[in-house]
C-alpha cells in the first residue's frame, strides 16, 4: 500500500514537472530560410505560430490577429499587449539571455527604434514584399531595412460625455477649476514618446505659455497609459484627458465618451521590428509583411495611423506625422524633465 | 540521530576486528553521510536563498556605490521612505487594535456561532490582488459603487466624485491595516487562548466588567503575543507591494517596494538602483530574524506536547458575534461584491446597469489562450513548488529539532530558512531576476525560476510548520525504532511522517493555497508568455480592461477557495489556525 502511494506520488511529481518543462517559455526555434518568399511561407507555416509584442489598442491587435490567421490559416498568432515601459525591457532581457519568446515587437519609442536599428542588434533585415509596394514609400518608411513604420499615433483631447456634454474645443478649455482632480495624464517614467509629448504640450498649447504648470494646479490623475486613460474616461473616475488616442473604440463599444483633434496635435510614429531571438523568424517575417499590407493596416488603424493611404478606418496618414525629437532630447534632458514633473505632478 | 542508539550487535566469533571498531566505524560513516546530506541540502539553500541578495548588494556597490548614489540620490528619496515608514507604522497601528478587538472577540463567540473564528484569517486566503481591486471599484472617487451610494446621502448630495477617495495614501494605509488585521490576529488569538481562565473568573468575581477585564487583564497579558506579531506585521507593512503599486501610482504614491519594482521595470533596467532601494528592508528582516534568534533561543523549551489544556468557558456575548459578522462583512464581503458586480458588466461605472449584467467577461476570460496558461502556470508552478518544500522543509526541520551534533550547519541552515519570512517577496523577486538572466544559469521565461522563487518563499512555512510537529512528537518515538533496529531513513518513512501526516497535510495546503494567489516575487520573475494568475490580472489592470480583471480575480479567488476547501478536508477544519 505504502509502495502503491509512493509510485502514485512520484507519478504525480514527474507528470508536474512533465507540465513545468512544457510550458517553459524557452523554445529552440528554427532558423530563417534564406531563399525565396515562398520558401519563407512555406517554413512559416511549418512553424505554425507567432507572437507579437505591441503597444497598440488590443481590439485593434485582436482584429489584427483576425486578417492575419484568415490570409495565413497555418498560422497560429498571438499578442501580448503592454506599454512600452513594459514591453521594451522584456525584448531586451530575451536578448540579453538568448531566450527568444516574442517574434515581431511594435513600440512607439522612436529613439529606442531608431537606436536599435542602427545597432543591429535586436532586429533581422525584413524580407516581405509588401515592403516594396509603391504606395509604402520603403525610403521614408523602414530603417536600416529592420525597423519598418506600422502605423502612428496622435494626441487628442478626450471627455467624459456625461460629466462633460459640451465636450473640448481647445486645450485651454481644459484649464478649468471644475476639473480638479478630474485629469488625467501619463507618467512619463521610462516614456520617450511621452516625454516628448509632454514638451510638445508645453511649448505648443496655451501659447507656449507653461501650458504643464498650469496643468499642475489643477491636481491631475496620473496612469500607466493611454489605454487606461480612455477607460478611466469611460467609466467617470476622470472627466478629461489632454492626452489620449482617437477614442474611436470606444464610442464603438458604447462609452459615453468624446474626443477632439486639437489644432496643434502631437504624434509619434509606430515602428516594428523582426526579433533576432524570434523561436519563429519566418512566421515573424510573413507576420511583419502583412502589418503593412492593406488587410493589416484596415486592421491596426481603427482610431490611429495607417502607413497607407486610403485605409478607411484611419484618422491620420502616418507618414506625416513628425518624427520626435531623437537627437535633441538627450538621456539628460529627459532626466531633467522628468524631475521637473516629479517636482509638478507628484 | 539514531547512531547513537544503533542496537549492540552479537560478539562475532573468530578473527576480524573487534565490535567496537565495527560500530565506531558504522556510526562515524553515519554521522558524515547524515552531516554530508544535511550540508548539501543547507548548502543549496544558501545559494537559492542567500545568492540572489549577494549578488544584488554586489550591483549596488560597483562602480562606487553608483546604485545607491542613484536611488538616493533621487529627489523624492525622502519622501519615499518617510511614505513607507507611514505605511508600516499606521496599518500596524490599526491591525494592532483590530487584531486584537477581534481575538478578544472570537474567544468570547457562544458556542453555537464558534464556527466565526475562522472569518478573521479568511482575508489572508483572499488574494491581495483580488482584494485591492475589488476595493478600488467600491472606493475609487468617481465611479466606486459606495461613493456612488455615499453621494446620495443628503450632506454629499453636491458632490460629484468622493468623498472617499482609495488612490490616496489615507486610504492605501488604512486597507494595508485591514490587510495586517489577520496576521497580528493569528498571533494574539494564539497568545488569547494561553490565558488562565482563572485570571479572567477572579477579575470579574471581583466586580470587573468585560470591557474593565479587557483592558486591566487580557491586554497586560498578551504583551509578549503583541509584541511579536507587532513585528511580524510592522515587516509585512514596510514590504507592502500590491496595494501601493495598484492604487498608488495614480497619485503619486511611492514605497520602497515600488521604487524597487520601478527601476527595474524601466530600460535600461537598474538594479544597482533596485538593490539600494531595497537594502533598508534587508537589513531590517536579518535584524528581526537574528534578534528573533537569540531571544528564543534553543527551541526545545517551547515543547508544548502533553501541557495542560485550557479552554474558556463559552459566554453568550453577542457583541462578539456582531464584531466578527461586521469585519467578515467589511473585509470579505464587501470588495467581493464590488469584483463580482464589475466583473458581471460591460464597462465599469458608477451606475449599475442590471439588464446589462452578463457572464462575457468570463467567457472571454476562458476564451483567451494566455489567460487559460496563467492559471495552468499557477496550479503547476505552486504544486512542483509544494512538492519540493515539503521533504526539503522536513530536512530542515529535523536538523534544526535533532541535529545538535551539527551545530555550524545546523545554524545556518535555522538563519537562512527564516530569512524569507523577514525580507519582501519582491527583494526576492528582483534578485531572482537578475541572477537567472545571467550565466551560469539562465532560466528567464521558464517555469523553473517560478518555481525556484517559490519554494524560497515558501521554506520557513514548510520547517516552521513542520518542525512544530517534530518538536511535538518528541524523541519517544524515534528512540523505540532505533532501539528496535530501525535505521533512520526507515524511522522516518514509517514512524515519523506518519505521524506527522496530518502537519504535513496543512503545509502542503497553506503553501498551495498561499502560492496560487502569489504576486510580488512573481510580478519581476515573469515573462511575456509565462505568466501566473496574478501578474495576467495585473497586466489586465495596467491596460484598463476592469471588467476582465474582476473576472480575473473572481476565477483567483475561487481557484483559493477551493484549495481551502480542499485543505479542511484533508487537513481538517482547524487547518487555517496554522497558518
Amino acid at each position: 500500500m505504502t509502495r502503491r502511494r509512493t509510485a502514485i506520488g512520484a507519478a504525480a511529481l514527474a507528470l508536474l514537472l512533465a507540465a513545468a518543462g512544457c510550458g517553459s517559455g524557452s523554445t529552440s526555434g528554427s532558423a530563417p530560410v534564406d531563399g525565396t518568399w515562398d520558401e519563407v511561407l512555406a517554413a512559416a507555416n511549418e512553424e505554425g505560430e507567432v507572437l507579437l509584442y505591441s503597444t497598440q489598442h488590443p481590439e485593434n491587435l485582436a482584429a489584427l490577429k483576425t486578417a492575419f490567421e484568415a490570409e495565413y490559416p497555418e498560422i497560429t498568432m498571438e499578442f501580448v499587449r503592454g506599454t512600452d515601459v513594459e514591453m521594451t525591457p522584456r525584448v531586451e532581457t530575451e536578448q540579453q539571455t538568448g531566450r527568444g519568446e516574442g517574434d515581431v515587437h511594435m513600440l512607439s519609442d522612436p529613439r529606442w527604434a531608431l537606436d536599435a536599428a542602427a545597432s543591429g542588434t535586436f532586429s533581422t533585415e525584413v524580407v516581405g514584399p509588401a515592403f516594396d509596394q509603391p504606395a509604402y514609400d520603403r525610403a521614408s518608411s523602414v530603417v536600416e531595412d529592420r525597423m519598418f513604420l506600422t502605423s502612428g499615433a496622435v494626441g487628442v483631447l478626450a471627455w467624459n460625455e456625461d460629466q462633460v456634454p459640451e465636450g473640448l474645443e481647445t486645450p485651454e478649455d481644459l484649464l478649468d477649476e471644475r476639473f480638479r482632480g478630474k485629469i488625467g495624464i501619463t507618467d512619463p517614467a521610462g516614456f520617450f514618446a511621452v516625454v516628448d509629448q509632454y514638451l510638445f504640450l508645453d511649448e505648443n498649447w496655451a501659447g507656449g505659455d507653461e501650458f504643464l504648470d498650469e496643468l499642475a494646479e489643477l491636481e491631475p490623475r496620473v496612469y500607466p497609459g493611454s489605454l487606461a486613460i480612455a477607460q478611466a474616461l469611460a467609466s467617470g473616475e476622470i472627466s478629461v484627458t489632454p492626452m489620449t488616442h482617437p477614442l474611436v473604440r470606444e464610442q464603438a463599444t458604447g462609452a459615453p465618451v468624446g474626443w477632439a483633434l486639437p489644432e496643434q496635435a502631437w504624434g509619434t510614429p509606430w515602428y516594428s521590428h523582426v526579433l533576432q531571438t524570434a523561436p519563429h523568424p519566418n512566421a515573424a517575417q510573413v507576420l511583419a509583411n502583412f502589418m503593412v499590407t492593406p488587410a493589416g493596416q484596415e486592421a491596426l488603424s481603427t482610431g490611429y495611423a495607417s502607413v497607407l493611404p486610403d485605409t478607411e478606418s484611419a484618422v491620420y496618414q502616418a507618414q506625416d506625422i513628425a518624427t520626435p525629437n531623437v537627437e535633441g532630447l538627450t538621456p539628460e534632458r529627459i532626466a531633467e524633465f522628468q524631475a521637473r514633473w516629479e517636482s509638478l505632478y507628484r | 540521530m539514531s547512531t547513537t542508539l544503533e542496537r549492540p550487535a552479537t560478539e562475532p566469533s573468530g578473527s576480524g576486528p573487534s565490535l567496537r571498531d565495527r560500530t565506531f566505524g558504522r556510526v562515524t560513516a553515519r554521522g558524515w553521510r547524515a552531516r554530508l546530506g544535511y550540508g548539501l541540502v543547507v548548502a543549496a539553500l544558501v545559494y537559492l536563498i542567500v545568492m540572489p541578495l549577494y549578488r544584488l548588494q554586489s550591483r549596488a556597490f560597483e562602480d562606487g556605490a553608483r546604485g545607491y548614489q542613484a536611488q538616493y540620490g533621487r529627489a523624492d528619496t525622502g519622501d519615499v521612505i518617510w511614505t513607507t515608514v507611514q505605511l508600516a507604522v499606521i496599518s500596524l497601528v490599526i491591525a494592532l487594535v483590530l487584531g486584537t478587538i477581534l481575538a478578544y472577540a472570537t474567544s468570547r463567540l457562544p458556542a453555537r456561532w464558534s464556527f466565526l473564528r475562522v472569518v478573521p484569517v479568511l482575508p489572508i486566503v483572499m488574494p491581495a490582488v483580488a482584494n485591492v481591486v475589488g476595493w478600488a471599484f467600491l472606493l475609487s472617487p468617481g465611479p466606486g459603487y459606495l461613493n456612488a451610494a455615499m453621494r446620495k446621502l443628503p450632506w454629499w448630495d453636491h458632490l460629484e466624485s468622493g468623498p472617499i477617495d482609495i488612490y490616496t495614501p489615507t486610504w492605501i494605509i488604512i486597507l494595508t491595516g485591514f490587510g495586517l488585521t489577520s496576521f497580528v490576529y493569528l498571533f494574539v488569538s494564539a497568545g488569547m487562548s494561553a490565558i488562565s481562565a482563572e485570571h479572567l473568573e477572579a477579575a470579574q468575581m471581583s466586580g470587573s466588567s468585560q470591557l474593565g477585564v479587557f483592558f486591566r487583564v487580557v491586554l497586560p497579558l498578551l504583551r509578549p503575543s503583541l509584541i511579536y506579531g507587532g513585528g511580524v506585521a510592522l515587516l509585512l507593512g514596510l514590504g507592502q507591494f500590491t496595494g501601493p503599486l495598484l492604487l498608488g501610482s495614480n497619485t503619486g504614491v511611492k514605497v520602497l517596494t515600488t521604487e524597487m519594482y520601478r527601476r527595474v521595470s524601466e530600460s535600461p533596467a537598474d538594479f544597482g538602483a533596485a538593490a539600494a532601494a531595497g537594502a533598508p528592508l534587508v537589513i531590517l528582516g536579518l535584524v528581526v530574524v537574528l534578534s528573533q534568534k537569540l531571544l528564543l533561543g534553543d527551541q526545545k523549551r517551547f515543547v508544548t506536547h502533553g501541557g495542560k489544556a485550557f479552554k474558556s468557558p463559552p459566554k453568550r456575548s453577542w457583541w462578539a458575534v456582531t464584531t466578527v459578522v461586521v469585519y467578515g462583512f467589511v473585509a470579505l464581503l464587501l470588495p467581493l461584491i464590488g469584483l463580482i458586480l464589475v466583473s458581471l458588466s460591460p464597462f465599469w461605472s458608477s451606475t449599475i446597469s442590471w439588464d446589462l449584467l452578463t457572464f462575457d467577461n468570463f467567457r472571454t476570460l476562458f476564451q483567451t489562450r494566455d489567460i487559460v496558461d496563467s492559471i495552468i502556470t499557477s496550479l503547476v508552478t505552486a504544486s512542483i513548488a509544494v512538492a519540493f518544500c515539503v521533504p526539503i522543509g522536513f530536512v530542515l526541520a529535523t536538523l534544526l529539532v535533532r541535529g545538535r551534533r551539527y551545530p555550524v550547519i545546523r545554524l545556518v541552515g535555522d538563519l537562512v530558512s527564516a530569512l524569507p519570512l523577514g525580507i519582501p517577496a519582491v527583494i526576492f523577486g528582483v534578485g531572482f531576476l537578475l541572477t537567472y538572466t545571467q550565466p551560469p544559469f539562465i532560466l528567464y521565461g521558464t517555469r523553473t525560476v517560478i518555481i525556484l522563487v517559490y519554494i524560497v518563499l515558501m521554506i520557513p512555512f514548510a520547517t516552521r510548520l513542520q518542525m512544530t510537529a517534530l518538536l511535538a512528537l518528541g524523541e519517544t518515538y524515534a528512540e523505540a525504532s532505533a532501539t528496535s533496529g530501525a535505521n533512520s531513513l526507515v524511522t522516518n518513512l514509517r514512524i515519523i511522517l506518519p505521524l506527522m501526516r496530518p502537519a504535513v497535510l496543512s503545509a502542503v495546503a497553506l503553501m498551495f493555497i498561499l502560492l496560487t494567489h502569489e504576486f510580488a516575487a512573481s510580478l519581476l520573475v515573469r515573462s511575456a508568455t509565462t505568466q501566473v494568475m496574478g501578474t495576467r490580472l495585473f497586466d489586465l489592470w495596467a491596460n484598463g480592461s476592469y471588467p476582465l480583471v474582476a473576472a480575473m480575480a473572481i476565477v483567483m479567488t475561487v481557484v483559493t477557495g477551493l484549495g481551502v476547501v480542499v485543505a479542511m478536508i484533508i487537513g481538517g477544519r482547524n487547518v487555517l489556525d496554522n497558518l
